[in-house]
This record gives structure tokens, C-alpha cells and sequence, in this order.
């Protein structure tokens, strides 16, 4: 078609377009309006009020932003954030350095390409629910199956999900868990890499290493950005694994913000202080998806 | 999937016909090594499920046998309970699984495409900030929304029922498959469409018939996500349900609240829960690979 010809269809079409654009999305509005920015609403407003479950809506007061203050005061909050960012910043780095050297190996190593692949992202897969129940069998301190080779080397038989070890335990078992996610998109980001800059460098003479720390690992740079953002949003809010292996325990050594703020809501009924733990951690979260945006664009 | 990288490692068939040298030595077992790190991944990423699997066929005496035993008389006594035995109802969970996760991946990937069509391709009014928006959602945390969403759930009747949790995943998961989709429809070449356009086609029959089929790689990666997400979620379920509604995952986390976990029967519910899974994994193999990547990347 001619281009003014093009032109002209497309101004008529532009009204019928912007209807038909809306409707395509109402449905879509609809389901998130009722589900999260209603809720989101009622949230608002009782983090502003005393409200607590066991005594009920009629006795709830406004009592205005008390409830942002004292969880900046709370030393319960206060440590359950501590644990949240060391354990989203232990388990990220450690997942993105394995998964490097996993994926980098996989590369190198020839043949059952897709039957190597198929089974490394099997716990990626699982649930973490299901996650939190195998590994809490294998920490078992009496006749889990880490103790007993432990025993067989002869190292003494740790109590793995007790005070001072639990939160390497839980850590590990989330690195076991997501560092599969990390293999699986560098080993992809590594299969889309140009060809040009190796093959010079190859005819250079640069050795392995040189091409990897100058070539290979710059190249990646926006696959790293991608699962940095991704892995750390995801550690962030992750509860369901350490819910099966310590619930948080013990002395709140696992406590991550999740799990306080549903102990907050669903075990001492502090429905007002929960929606307030809860908008905090919702605008940290926009924060990051701000950010997530902005770092994707210019990574492009 | 491989590229044609001059490899730092070269391999086998160049090295066969070299004599034995200190490089070429240094080169086998450089080799050697990878492997070994291979197969150390490969073990440490499928020991635990192996563990988990055998426990399943244990009695409790195997189970607590110290040191662990590989080697036992094997009993499917634990999933004989889990589905039959008396206060269990693993039937019904697995059904109710099975219900949600169907509907509601079904409904949010054909009321995402439709949005992550509007998105990438017409002028929808407001469409940065709602883009925006809708990334946002996919990235809160589920915690953040529940008590509220309790709330409602109860007061609008939906508590502890299929409805219910059907109606929370979808929209959950509607964020997804619209982020999922919209490189997919954004790369669509609009000549295709503005053809069946001239033909007579409306828009959305320019949609219906020319786009929609053209990207059902990109319709099935969401279909999977999303259906591997719901399968796979806990809180929600575990929020919003009681007896009535119980997903499998959920019926799984509550052997950790009773006195003396039942290993055998965990272990059982455990295979239960990740069998589909794997065995859809299998099937569909590099395929997750490059949905995963395109609608990660592309954003």
C-alpha cells in the first residue's frame, strides 16, 4: 500500500482503534481491580487504625501513622529486615556466582546437552513448599543423610536447623533451589553471543581466561542485570521454604519480613500494624520496580 | 542452541590425532575436570529428589534408621494412605489442584493476551503508567495483600472454594502472561495484519485470525508458567482454603504441624506434587528456555 494511502486509513481507523484498545483491556482491569487495588485500599486504611482481629472492627480507632512509627522502633521488625536483605544478599550473590560457573561448564562440556539441562532445573521447578520438606528430612541432625556422610567422613553430626546454623541451612537450601535459574539464562545468554570478538581474540592469542574476564563475561552484562533484578525481587519475598524448615525460628534467626508480617496479621491479630508492614514493604517494592524498569531500558 | 564459538577447549576428535605432549595432558584433564563439575551438579541437583522418592517407599521404621538406608523392602503403604486412609483426602486435593490450575491459567491467558495485545499494539490511552502498573503487581509479594483479601474473600462467600482461589490466581497471574506476551505481539510484523486488513478483516478479526495463531509459542510459554506457578503457589491457597478447597501443595505443608512428621507419607505427597511437574518439564525440555528468556529480556 502507498504510504499517504497508509496515512489516511490510519487516522480513520485511530478512533475505532482506541475504543477496541480499551475493551481488550478491560477484563484484565477488572480481575486486578478487584484483587489488588481494592484490597490494597482496605489495606491502606486499617494500616491507619488500631484494628485487631480478636477485639474487632467496631473497636478500632484511627490513630494516623502510629502504626509506621513503631515499626521503625520495633526491634522485631527491625531484625526481620536485617535477616530479609542478608539473606536476599548472600543467597543472590552465591546463586549468581555458581550459576556463572555452572552455566560456563555445561557450555563447555559436550553431549546429553538437553538431558544435562532437563535435570539441573528440576528444583527450580518444585515448589518450595516441597523444598522446605526434602531438605528438611536431609538437615534432619539424627538421621538426616548430610549427617550421616558427615559421620562417614568423620565430622561431627551438626544440629543443622538449631541456633547459629539455621540460617546457613535455610540460605542453602534456597541457593540449592535458584541457582538453576541462573544456569538457565547465562547458559541461553551464552548461546546468543557473537561470534566476531572470540574469533579475534583467538587469533590474538588470548587464552581462555583473557576471553572470558574481556570478552565472554562483559558481553553477558545484561543477562546478569536481568537475574540480579529478578533473583533479589524473588529472595526478597521468599517465605515458603523457610515456613516447612524453621517458621522462622529459632529466637526469629530465620524471622524474614514475610514471615513476620504474617505472624503480625494471622498469629497475634495486629491487623492494623500488619497493613502498615505490609505498605511498607509494597513501596519498597515499587521502588525496585522503578528501578527494575529503568535498569531493563538501559540495559537495551 | 550451540554456537560455533572458537572454543578454548578443543575438543575430543582435535585432540585424537596429536601425540602425547604436557598440552595435550594439561587439555585432557582440563576436560576431565568439566565433566567432573558436571556431574557434581547434575548429582547435588537430583540426590535430594531421589532421597525424598525413596523415603516415599519406606516404613517408619526404614525411614528412621540411622545411618539412612539406600537398600529396604519397599511398601506403597504411604500412598495407599495418603489417598485412601482415614482423615486424608489427597483425591480431593489433587483434584482441586488440578481444577484451579486449569481454569485459571485458561482464563488468565486468554484475558492477558487480549490486554498484552492492547498494550503493544494500539493506542490504549494511559499506557505507560499502566504497564507500569501492571509490572508492579506481578512483582508484589503476596503477603502484602493478605489480609485484606482474606476479608473479602469471606465477606463475598468465597472462602475455601474453587471460585475463590480460581478468581485470585487469575488475576495474580494476569500481570505475567500480559508481561510474557508483549514481545511476542510487539515483534508481530503489522504488514501481516494490515493485509488480512485490506481483505476485509476487522481489527480484532486481524487479531483473532492473524496474530493470535502466529504467536502460540509465545501463548503456550505462558500457558506453562503460569500453569507450573499455580500448581506450585502456597500462600494463597493456604490463606484462602480450609477442607473444601485444599490444594495439594497446601495438604503437603501440614504434615510439618503435627507431633512426629510422617516421613513416609510426606515423601509420597511430596512425589505427588512435583511429578507433573517434571514430567511436563521433560516433554516440553529446551522449550522453557527461550520462553523464559524472551519474555524476561524483551520486557
Amino acid at each position: 500500500m502507498a504510504p499517504h494511502l497508509r496515512s489516511i486509513r490510519c487516522s480513520l481507523m485511530h478512533r475505532s482503534d482506541r475504543r477496541l484498545s480499551i475493551l481488550m483491556v478491560a477484563p484484565a482491569i477488572v480481575f486486578i481491580l478487584a484483587v489488588f487495588i481494592l484490597p490494597m485500599a482496605v489495606s491502606l486504611q486499617q494500616s491507619l487504625t488500631n484494628l485487631n482481629m480478636t477485639t474487632g472492627e467496631s473497636a478500632a480507632k484511627f490513630i494516623g501513622l502510629k502504626n509506621y512509627v513503631k515499626a521503625l522502633r520495633d526491634p522485631e521488625t527491625l531484625n526481620s529486615i536485617w535477616v530479609t536483605v542478608s539473606y536476599t544478599a548472600v543467597t543472590v550473590s552465591a546463586e549468581l556466582v555458581l550459576g556463572t560457573v555452572v552455566a560456563l561448564v555445561l557450555d563447555e562440556v559436550i553431549g546429553f546437552q538437553r538431558l544435562v539441562r532437563t535435570t539441573i532445573i528440576l528444583p527450580m521447578m518444585t515448589s518450595s513448599i516441597v523444598v522446605g520438606l526434602i531438605w528438611r528430612l536431609l538437615w534432619n541432625a539424627d538421621y538426616g543423610v548430610i549427617n550421616a556422610i558427615l559421620q562417614e567422613v568423620g565430622l561431627p553430626r551438626p544440629f543443622w536447623l538449631g541456633p547459629g546454623l539455621a540460617f546457613s541451612s535455610v540460605c542453602l537450601t534456597e541457593i540449592w533451589q535458584n541457582t538453576p535459574f541462573v544456569v538457565l539464562l547465562v547458559l541461553a545468554g551464552l548461546s546468543s553471543l557473537p561470534e566476531e570478538p572470540f574469533e579475534a581474540a583467538a587469533v590474538e592469542g588470548a587464552s581462555y581466561l583473557q576471553s572470558l574476564f574481556y570478552i565472554t563475561l562483559p558481553l553477558l552484562a545484561p543477562v546478569f542485570l536481568v537475574i540480579l533484578l529478578f533473583r533479589t525481587m524473588f529472595a526478597l519475598r521468599a517465605i515458603e521454604a523457610i515456613w516447612i524448615l524453621t517458621s522462622g525460628g529459632p529466637a526469629n534467626e530465620t524471622m524474614v519480613y514475610g514471615l513476620h508480617i504474617y505472624r503480625e496479621a494471622f498469629a497475634y491479630f495486629n491487623t492494623g500494624y500488619a497493613s502498615a508492614l505490609s505498605w511498607i514493604l509494597l513501596v519498597m517494592m515499587a521502588i525496585f520496580t522503578f528501578l527494575y524498569n529503568r535498569a531493563l531500558q538501559l540495559g537495551t | 542452541m550451540q554456537s560455533q564459538v572458537v572454543r578454548p577447549f578443543p575438543k575430543s576428535a582435535q585432540l585424537s590425532r596429536r601425540p602425547i605432549t604436557i598440552e595435550r595432558l594439561k587439555k585432557v584433564s582440563i576436560r576431565l575436570l568439566l565433566w567432573l563439575i558436571a556431574l557434581m551438579a547434575i548429582l547435588v541437583s537430583i540426590i535430594p529428589f531421589i532421597w525424598i522418592l525413596l523415603t516415599s517407599f519406606k516404613t517408619p521404621t526404614d525411614v528412621f534408621q540411622y545411618p539412612p538406608r539406600w537398600i529396604f523392602q519397599p511398601t506403597l503403604d504411604n500412598y495407599r494412605v495418603i489417598f485412601f486412609g482415614k482423615g486424608m483426602n489427597f483425591s480431593l486435593a489433587f483434584e482441586n489442584s488440578a481444577v484451579v490450575t486449569g481454569a485459571s491459567t485458561a482464563i488468565s491467558v486468554a484475558l492477558g493476551s487480549l490486554a498484552s495485545y492492547s498494550l503493544a499494539r494500539l493506542p490504549l490511552p494511559g499506557k505507560r503508567p499502566f504497564s507500569y502498573f501492571v509490572l508492579f503487581t506481578r512483582m508484589l509479594p503476596t503477603i502484602a495483600l493478605m489480609i485484606p483479601l482474606y476479608i473479602l474473600l469471606t465477606q463475598a462467600r468465597l472462602f475455601d472454594t474453587r471460585l475463590g482461589l480460581i478468581i485470585v490466581y487469575t488475576a495474580f497471574n494476569i500481570p505475567l502472561v500480559i508481561w510474557l506476551l508483549r514481545g511476542f505481539f510487539a515483534d508481530f510484523p503489522l504488514e501481516l495484519e494490515e493485509c488480512a486488513m485490506i481483505d476485509g478483516a476487522s481489527r480484532f478479526g486481524a487479531f483473532l485470525r492473524i496474530t493470535l495463531p502466529a504467536t502460540a509459542p509465545g501463548l503456550a510459554a505462558a500457558a506453562v508458567f503460569s500453569a507450573f506457578w499455580i500448581w506450585n503457589d502456597f500462600i494463597l491457597a493456604f490463606l484462602f482454603t480450609q477442607d473444601k478447597a485444599v490444594t495439594l501443595i497446601v495438604l503437603a505443608s501440614r504434615f510439618m504441624e503435627e507431633e512426629g512428621v510422617k516421613w513416609g507419607q510426606v515423601g509420597a505427597a511430596s512425589v505427588i506434587a512435583v511429578l507433573p511437574i517434571f514430567l511436563f518439564s521433560i516433554l516440553i525440555q529446551g522449550y522453557l528456555t527461550h520462553g523464559l528468556l524472551a519474555g524476561s529480556i524483551k520486557g
